[in-house]
């Protein structure tokens, strides 16, 4: 109700703009723009949230919000307090780390990114619409980034829509970010029914198990991961013969595993929070169901899942879309660099990365591939078509991201972990390829 | 279903009944003598579980002196919410004392994510080793265990209450403040004792069911409705009926959740609701008078 109020209200000032700025006529009106560099947006493909009038400029030059000569402006939301922060702080930390890298070195273009505000919306959707709103209209960024977590980017998408501003990798594994596709939204991570349908793939094409089961939970992004894979099984010629959806934070699967045992399922596609996988994955051992588990690369954590889980977690299949950081690889030592010059951990040591660090380097990756390739002459307009011109763009942690017209999915290329028990009898979950697995769509 | 799966049901819905039944202990004891409902037990628990394991992490106690060291700790930490916080608001309506022990809920988990993170961390049981498999049916130790503290624990206290002086006091405390004090009994400390006794309830249900959940600050925060809803179904003043209350809510949601998952859930505040509607004093309550 609330998303259509403000959008009801935004369409009639949007309007009641539009008409006042015809009334008063060319360059009669002043507006609320302060960069006098700012020439007005082409109302019709692009309505930013404060028009100017249109001024009689020779021809349209598209919309330069947020550019000077000398810098140009980005800011997001991810949050910093709550439940979330530990992701929300380093997502900020891995992203700053990159652009104060490319600040240091130049720039971009001789312009300097100026980051206004990573605003602390504690995950909450109606904050994370207040910090794009205030981002977009007060701040008068360029363009969001980086964007952390489902609640904020799906409150906040028709807003995103309707004034344009491009948008760098929407942090959430939700569908929406790039089904269908938005002209200036621009996903990274593959969403969830791509990814559910290369996790099928793999246990049909690569394993031979046919007969499938899926734990869901009842959630976005358990019922996409369902819909994924029901709508791949069967032209894997794979059938879905259990499923059955949980609630977040459940700690007892074992009704699902004994039904999906008694169904005869070769393999259990686990479309779980950590919490979840980790009971289901215990329900399974402590019954003695022996199907594969394979689940997405939320639970791709090599830390805590053999942690957690132990022998259970053994056999486990977990999805990934970056390879698992391989400490002798010279862009992950570039990547450790960047991060540790910036940021300090508590003894003033380098800070040591973690994979949301990553998630915020690659936003800041995409952000300056994007204004480099978009040329000194910096416009909205350019910057979305010099993105959605990508083709495979592999940076120091940003590997394989693509775009075209109607394509804003990023990666769609998975590297697959398993969890061993290793010669020493250590529990270590490890990669499976090293080439990219795709999905064959 | 076969009959197979529908008793393994049955057993899989005793283990997750048992913890309901352990966190719901603590929370009938505290509002049995002091008519207070403690939202903030969850978190007691989950704070009793961090002492425990830091101690055994960082202070090498093994797994049984850890757990006794970390009740001596909920025993103190209840009696001093008790002193510090529920005390004072003594002549305050109870919707105070209510809101109080909310607040307390955020303060303890909010503190408690400042000291130890948010990340999971693993959490071990006191009995480990292969299932137990009988037919085909499987048991594990960690829920014998659990299913055999429950029962321990509600038999101790229901002894403690019926036989013992302090339980004679405290069920005096329960029933009229006043006329307790002016038979002389020392109400304040029996309270303070109460406080401390759900405390040690606390921290022992925290401490089995993290290995369940895994040890996190939120860990408690589904287990504390379900235990809520255990104590109303067995009667919110009967410790035997938290018990109860708390396996047969673990059973019925487990058949619940055969045929329609989602509603496994909804089920168990449907099953409030209904309880209070038709049977407001539980299966094992006694009805209360309102208290003058």
């Amino acid at each position: 109700m609330g998303g259509n109020t403000v959008k009801r209200i935004w369409t009639t000032v949007l309007s009641l703009t539009l008409v006042v700025s015809l009334l008063a006529g060319c360059g009669g009106q002043k507006s609320a723009e302060p960069a006098p560099q700012t020439p007005a947006p082409a109302a019709s493909e692009n309505p930013s949230p404060a028009p100017s009038a249109p001024e009689p400029a020779a021809q349209p030059k598209g919309d330069t919000t947020g550019v000077t000569d000398t810098t140009v402006r980005v800011g997001g939301f991810a949050a910093q307090s709550g439940a979330v922060a530990p992701i929300g702080i380093s997502v900020r930390e891995g992203f700053e780390a990159y652009i104060r890298h490319v600040n240091d070195n130049g720039g971009v273009h001789g312009r300097k990114i100026e980051i206004v505000n990573v605003i602390d919306e504690q995950f909450d959707a109606a904050k994370g619409l207040a910090a794009s709103k205030q981002l977009v209209e007060s701040d008068k960024v360029f363009a969001l980034a980086p964007v952390l977590g489902t609640p904020g980017v799906l409150a906040s998408m028709d807003y995103w829509v309707e004034t344009g501003v491009p948008v760098v990798y929407p942090m959430t594994g939700v569908e929406q970010t790039a089904h269908p596709p938005k002209k200036n939204v621009f996903a990274v991570q593959p969403n969830n029914p791509d990814e559910a349908a290369v996790l099928a793939q793999y246990v049909v094409k690569e394993l031979g198990k046919t007969r499938l089961a899926v734990f869901w939970q009842n959630s976005d992004m358990g019922k996409q991961g369902l819909k994924g894979i029901q709508d791949h099984a069967q032209k894997l010629g794979a059938q879905v013969v259990y499923d059955a959806p949980h609630e977040a934070g459940s700690v007892d699967f074992s009704t699902p595993v004994l039904n999906a045992q008694a169904k005869g399922a070769e393999a259990v596609i686990l479309y779980t929070t950590l919490g979840e996988t980790i009971a289901a994955l215990k329900s399974m051992y402590e019954l003695g169901y022996d199907a594969v588990p394979i689940t997405s690369y939320v639970n791709a954590d090599p830390e805590n899942v053999p942690k957690l889980a132990g022998e259970a977690a053994v056999g486990l299949i977990a999805g990934g879309w970056v390879p698992v950081a391989d400490p002798n690889d010279p862009d992950i030592q570039k990547f450790w660099e960047i991060v540790g010059t910036y940021f300090k951990d508590a003894d003033g040591n380098p800070k040591v990365p973690n994979a949301y660090h990553t998630a915020g380097f690659i936003a800041g990756e995409l952000l300056v591939k994007g204004l480099e390739d978009a040329g000194r002459d910096l416009t909205r307009e350019g910057f979305i078509q010099a993105l959605e011109n990508l083709k495979d763009f592999n940076g120091i942690m940003a590997k394989g991201i693509s775009y075209g017209p109607n394509e804003r999915a990023g990666v769609l290329n998975f590297y697959l972990n398993k969890v061993i028990k290793d010669e020493n009898g250590n529990i270590v979950m490890v990669p499976i390829n090293k080439e990219p697995y795709r999905l064959e769509r | 279903m076969t009959l197979a799966i529908l008793a393994q049901q049955i057993i899989s819905g005793l283990a997750t009944g048992s913890l309901y039944a352990l966190a719901a202990l603590g929370l009938v004891l505290i509002f049995k003598t002091s008519d207070v409902v403690n939202f903030a037990q969850g978190e007691m628990a989950m704070f009793g579980t961090f002492i425990a394991f830091t101690l055994m992490m960082k202070g090498g106690v093994p797994y049984w002196g850890a757990f006794v060291l970390a009740l001596i700790f909920a025993a103190v930490f209840g009696m001093l919410i008790e002193r510090i916080v529920i005390r004072p608001l003594s002549a305050a309506p109870l919707i105070s004392v209510l809101i109080a022990t909310l607040g307390l809920l955020n303060i303890i988990n909010g503190v408690a994510g400042w000291i130890w993170g948010y990340d999971p961390k693993p959490f071990p049981t006191g009995l480990s080793g292969a299932p137990i498999r009988v037919g085909g049916l499987v048991f594990t130790l960690p829920t014998l265990l659990n299913l055999a503290v429950a029962l321990a624990l509600m038999l101790a206290f229901f002894a403690l209450f019926k036989y013992s002086l302090m339980g004679i006091a405290m069920r005096a405390v329960a029933e009229n403040r006043l006329a307790a004090r002016l038979v002389g009994v020392r109400t304040n400390r029996v309270l303070a004792i109460t406080w401390g006794l759900g405390g040690i309830l606390a921290a022992t249900a925290g401490i089995l069911i993290a290995p369940v959940t895994t040890l996190n600050i939120n860990m408690m925060a589904e287990m504390q409705v379900k235990a809520f809803t255990a104590g109303v179904l067995g009667g919110f003043t009967s410790l035997p009926g938290a018990v109860v209350g708390g396996l047969l809510l673990g059973v019925l949601e487990n058949l619940v959740g055969q045929f329609v998952p989602q509603l496994k859930t909804p089920f168990a505040f449907a099953l409030i609701v209904l309880v209070l509607i038709f049977r407001p004093a539980g299966l094992l309550g006694t009805v209360q008078r309102k208290k003058v």
